[in-house]
Parts: C-alpha cells; structure tokens; sequence
C-alpha cells in the first residue's frame, strides 16, 4: 500500500511539472499580456531551405542558441533564445519543385481572432499562403495581401509578449516594415486586419506610414524604393554597427543587398541576406 | 525495500520519458507559406528613396 501511494505521488508530480519545466519551453525570462496586443508582431519565423546553414548563420551574427521545438506541424523546427527570451523560430522546408527560393523572414501579428482577420482579409483582396490551424503558440494562419507581401496572423494562448519583453536590443527583432507598391492602400487594409491607427510623417524628403497600436508603433509602410521590387515585409534586427554587422554576414555566407550609405537612412541600415537567400535588415539601434 | 525503490525508479523513468515526448511545448509557429520570394537585388536601386 505504502509503496502505491509513493508511485501515485510520483506520478501527479511529474505530470504537473514534466511540461512547464523539462518538457517545455523556458519562459521565465519572458512576461505576457493579460490582454491580446492587436496589431504587435508577436513572433517572427524564419523559413528555411537550408537548417544548419541558418542556424550557424544566425548564431555568428546574434549569438543565438537553439533548441528543438516540438508543435510546429510543416517541418523540422528550432526555437531560438537570446539569453533568457525566445526570438525567433527557424523552419526546415523542402525546397519547391520549380526551383524558386521561398525562404524568407514571417512576421505574425497579433489579432484578437485569427479566422475573423482571415476572413476580413479575404475580403479585402488577399488570399491563404497557410490555412487557420493550432499550433504550439495558438491559432495562427498566414495570407498574402493584395500587393502580394505574405504576412502571418496568430491569436496566442499564452498572451502576446510585453514590450518589456520585446524591447529593443542587438540581436533582437526590432522592426517591421513594409515596402509597398501603394502605401494608402496597404495602410488601410492593415488597419483592417490589425486594427492599427495610422499616421504619416515626412522624413527625409519622403512620407513614411506608421502603424501604431494605443500610440505605440508597431509596424511602418514605405512605397517601394522602385517598380521592379517585389511588395514584401522587411525584418529588421538590432545591431550596433550596420556596416560591420553587414560584412559579418557576408564573411557567414550572407550576402550584401544594399549596403550602408549615408543615402540609405543617414547609414543606419543594411540590407543582407542569409546563406540561403532570406533577406533581413541589420538596423542601428538608437542610443 | 530495494525492489520496491526500483520500481519506483523504472515508473519515473517511463512517466517522465512517456510524458516530455507527449509534450508540444507552446513556444514557436512554423508554418510553411511556400510562396516564391522576389528578386532581393533590386531593392538596391533606389535607395534615396528610403525614407
């Protein structure tokens, strides 16, 4: 009897605890919201033909560390960690038959409900890149809007992260943006899905959109730099020096797209690549 | 005595295997979207318009 009720006890203890500690993810270095942060980019994945070019590409550059993550349903996945935060997720994916590249940087905003914001997108003129489903953060699906640039929609079951959590830092994600074929347009169907407010600055001799979320900003539209640029949202990572950052990438098998010029934002970005082809952008951080 | 700590070494061994496997975690999404990236080159022409 005495030894039934030592193995029961056991048992209950390992089962409350195996998930939150062993089990599953570390998430004591990171605080949520009680409430959905509607319109904050709350993870960002990166989709990768190559893994272990990826992996050692993104811990030379931010000295990340992995770990393998189990709930991702399309593929072999690590969840990346910078010091006590998870960042970001890597995904292995097979390449297409036609050949053409599909990695790229996946930016999920936060929506109260990811079906709701699907079916409001539909309707406004985008179309599924990856149907509503559950996965290991919550529900999450994808679209690509009207002018073509892919974005991700995720309603968490654990709260969205806090901004004390995301705050800006080198080797973190620290903005997101989109270059746009047509800025009014993609403001407003923004402002659809994630329910931003929106308001335009002048800087630097041109109008740059802002998406804000209770006066926070939360995301930015700039028109496309020409007509030859596909619509997409760019992923900008923290760094201390763009230009430095930006040979580092190249020496781990990036490459450069647009170097860091005073014509470029007074030299405070640079556009790189990965080894296999994502594109990102190393983005001073403010002092 | 002995075999009685045994067994419950061997159920803790089981419990825990069985149950971290079991685990999904709740970190991460890793949808595969599939869609064909643009030709990142030609963001370079241009970049005075990068406001």
């Amino acid at each position: 009897m005495r030894l039934f009720l030592a193995l029961t006890l056991l048992f209950a203890v390992i089962t409350t605890t195996s998930c939150s500690t062993g089990g599953g993810p570390n998430l004591d270095g990171m605080s949520f919201s009680e409430r959905p942060l509607a319109g904050k980019v709350i993870w960002n994945d990166l989709i990768t033909e190559d893994l272990d070019a990826a992996r050692r590409f993104y811990a030379g550059m931010f000295g990340w560390t992995f770990e393998e993550a189990r709930g991702a349903t399309d593929g072999e996945y690590l969840a990346a960690r910078l010091g006590d935060v998870y960042v970001a997720g890597l995904l292995a994916v097979d390449p297409r038959e036609d050949g053409r590249r599909i990695s790229r940087w996946l930016p999920y905003v936060s929506v109260g409900d990811v079906d709701e914001a699907l079916r409001r997108g539909l309707g406004a003129g985008a179309s599924v890149a990856a149907s509503a489903r559950d996965v290991a953060i919550g529900r999450v699906a994808a679209i690509i809007d009207p002018q073509g640039a892919v974005i991700g929609l995720a309603a968490s079951r654990i709260g969205d992260p806090d901004d004390a959590t995301t705050r800006a830092a080198a080797g973190r994600v620290i903005w997101h943006e989109m270059l746009a074929r047509d800025t009014i347009d993609a403001a407003a169907f923004y402002r659809l899905i994630g329910g931003y407010e929106v308001e335009t600055v002048n800087r630097r001799g041109g109008e740059y959109t802002l998406l804000l979320q209770d006066g926070v900003r939360r995301a930015g539209i700039m028109e496309r730099p020409n007509d030859d640029v596909q619509p997409l949202w760019l992923t900008h990572f923290g760094v201390a020096d763009p230009a430095e950052a930006a040979a580092r990438a190249e020496s781990l098998g990036g490459s450069i797209v647009v170097a860091p010029s005073p014509a470029l934002r007074d030299g405070t970005i640079a556009v790189v690549t990965d080894p296999d082809g994502a594109v990102l952008v190393l983005s001073r951080l403010s002092t | 005595m002995r075999k009685g700590f045994r067994k419950i070494v061997f159920v803790a061994v089981l419990a825990t295997s069985t149950l971290v496997a079991g685990c999904s975690g709740n970190i991460g999404v890793g949808l595969n979207v599939g869609v064909p990236i643009g030709d990142h080159g030609y963001m370079s022409v241009g970049t005075s318009r990068w406001w």
